[in-house]
Parts: structure tokens; sequence; C-alpha cells
């Protein structure tokens, strides 16, 4: 059921979004009774698709988190040898660039549902065993 | 509180809808981002190593980044790493040459990290520059190839095949070099170990390359984002480097 849902949500991702996260699910999905057993959690459907379901929006929030993390690191570095800007291309990277601010409020606002919906804590647990942890309402 | 995937989809697809544009962006940069991404995680390692870091041939305060094999690197902006007196240069899309003295084979790498002043700056002729075809192989200290692909085995195929050809002491200690304190050639990818690439993975450690394959890079990238101190994702690790030696 889970693997439904997320394939209707990751349909309304633009094309070049829907495999790496899909992918990264099914590798999940493979891997679930090991990331299980090293979690020391009971393996149930249940919790498998939950696990999967949560893998994810975890790699959705990776993706937009990791891109707006490099250009903010790269941009501070930068800011201390007094440069302003990162030109790759034909794109500009800049603190007040259209880009930017665009990646930060789309950070922000996905953030920000993730804490509505209360799943922060399995988007920003640290290893997959620990969001399995958390499913079962051990400590990590 | 019990997890209502449903509800949690519903708002998602809904979010998704309202910011498509900005996730259209997302993957368009996608490619771009992991030619950054890769540059920003050399730099971090050796920042988390104790090292200086500074960037050097500001355009007008702008950070030029070289983002294909075309172009020379002097007309690029590139980072400086110190550390007490090792002086070191990170490079995006550099042009080194062949470990072996048998062929003329130049490769470019999309990171590279090199012996300071080993890659020539503006003041060559004109001669010079039109003759350079990458840095002397010896100036080569370690490098990084970022794909945007899942991790199948021809990759690691392929990745083994530079790393024999540029870095040939990362596969064979008894090829004498220095390289103590770098981190080992890596293989940064979006994508995850497809196939039985995961265990050729285990079976190049358990052969004694030295050798990074890091998949799903941006989950690193995103990890490392939530603690400054957080080791670097690239080994040798502190406790391996102690056994390499002391950088």
């Amino acid at each position: 059921m889970s693997a439904d849902l997320l394939a209707s949500f990751v349909d309304e991702l633009p094309f070049g979004l829907r495999d790496p996260v899909l992918g990264y699910a099914r590798s999940v999905r493979d891997a679930a009774p090991q990331i299980l057993k090293q979690a020391h959690v009971r393996r149930t459907d249940e919790t498998v698709d939950k696990l999967v379901f949560l893998a994810g929006i975890r790699r959705l929030w990776s993706i937009v988190n990791a891109q707006h993390w490099m250009i903010e690191s790269s941009l501070k570095v930068l800011k201390k040898d007094g440069g302003k800007e990162i030109v790759a291309g034909s794109t500009k990277y800049a603190q007040d660039s259209k880009d930017v601010k665009e990646l930060k409020k789309l950070r922000h606002d996905l953030a920000d549902l993730l804490n509505d919906h209360q799943i922060s804590k399995y988007i920003y647990a640290s290893t997959l065993q620990d969001v399995a942890r958390a499913l079962s309402g051990k400590k990590a | 509180m019990m997890l209502d995937l449903e509800k949690v989809t519903r708002a998602l697809k809904a979010f998704a809808k309202k910011h498509h544009t900005e996730f259209s962006n997302i993957s368009r940069r996608e490619a771009q981002a992991l030619e950054i991404a890769a540059l920003v995680l050399a730099v971090e390692h050796y920042r988390r190593h104790g090292y200086t870091v500074s960037t050097r041939n500001l355009v007008n305060g702008t950070f030029k980044l070289k983002l294909t094999a075309r172009g020379y690197p002097w007309n690029f902006s590139w980072y400086s790493i110190s550390k007490e007196n090792r002086h070191f240069e990170i490079h995006a899309n550099l042009a080194v040459k062949s470990a072996t003295p048998l062929d003329e084979g130049t490769y470019v790498v999309d990171v590279g990290v090199v012996r300071s002043g080993s890659v020539p700056q503006a003041e060559l002729t004109l001669e010079q520059r039109k003759s350079w075809a990458g840095v002397d192989n010896d100036a080569l200290r370690t490098f990084i190839e970022a794909k945007k692909l899942v991790i199948y085995p021809m990759l690691l195929a392929q990745f083994f095949g530079i790393a024999h050809e540029i870095m040939p002491e990362f596969l064979d200690p008894s090829l004498q070099k220095d390289n103590t304190g770098h981190f080992y050639p890596a293989l940064v990818s979006i994508g995850y170990l497809k196939g039985t690439s995961e265990k050729i993975v285990v079976g190049f450690q358990e052969r004694g390359f030295r050798l990074n394959i890091l998949p799903h890079f941006d989950t690193t990238v995103s990890s490392l984002s939530r603690n400054e101190s957080s080791p670097s994702p690239f080994r040798p690790s502190a406790g391996e480097e102690a056994e390499d030696g002391d950088p």
C-alpha cells in the first residue's frame, strides 16, 4: 500500500526526481529485512511499508536540503574572501539571487510541512535503523 | 501519534503541485549541483581536518566554476588549502596526465587536489598556455569523479580504470607516492548501488584497494549539513589515517 501512496505522490514531481526517490525506496524495500534486524525491530508488513514510504520522503528531503547546503557552504567560504557570487555556466548563485532565494523557500516550506505532519523525527533521523526504531517506539 | 500515510501523502501531493516549478528547477540544476557538491565535499574534507580554506582567482568577486572539460584552469576560480607547511589546490574539471610514462594520456577529473603551484596561472606566454596539456601526474594527490547515475558494476569498473591510469598507488601500496593525509580517490553519485555493485565495493576493500564509493551523495551532504564537526564521509577516517601516517 505504501508503495502505491509513494508512487502517487512521486507522480506529481518532475520526471527527473521520480526515479531518485522511487529507486531509493525500492532499494530500501530490498534491504528492509537487514535494516530491521540491525535495529532489533520485529519485522511486520506494516513496519516495512512505513519504512519504505518514509525512506522515499527522506530521499526527497535530502535532495532539496543538499542542494541548499552546498550552495550555502560555497557562498560562506566565498564571503570570507570578499566574494559574493558563484557562476556555474549561465546560473548565478548569490544570497540575493533568484535560484538561491527559491531554494531557501522550498526547503523552508518542505521542513514546515514535515513538521506540521509530525514526521520530522523520521526524516531527520541519522539512519534508517533509527527510523525503524522510532516507528516501533524504541529510542534511537 | 499514529502515522497516517494517506494524510501525509495528500499533503505532499498538494505541496508537489504547488511547488512544481521549484522542484523542476531542482531537477534541472542536479548535474550542476553535483559538480558543486563534489567540490564542496573536497573542501569540507580538508576543513574538517584542520586546513584553512580560501578561494582564488575570483573574477570581480565572483567564483567562476569550471563545469566542463573545456577551457583552461587559470580562467576559472579554485580553492587553496593550507595546514602548517602543507599547501594544496582544489580545482574543478582538471586535466591531469597519466601515471605511466608509456603514454601521453590526459584525463579530466571532476575534482582534482594538487600540489600548490602545479597549475599554471595567467602569467604564462600564449605559446606556453597553448601547449599545456594537464597537470603533471606527480603533482596530483587525489581526485573525485561525480556521476548522476545509478552505480552499476560497469561504472565501478570504469572508476577503477581511471584510478589505475592516474593514481595506481591507491590500488597497489608498493607504488610509492606521498598521498598521506589525502582522501582516497572517490566516486560519488546521486544514484544507488545496483545489482552486484555492493558486493564489488566490499570486494574492493578486501582486495586492499583504497577507494571511496559514495552512493546517495546528496544524503551524505544533507547529513553533513546537520553537524559542522561531523567527520568527512571520505576515507581514510581519523583512525585509518593514523595507520597510514600522520597527516
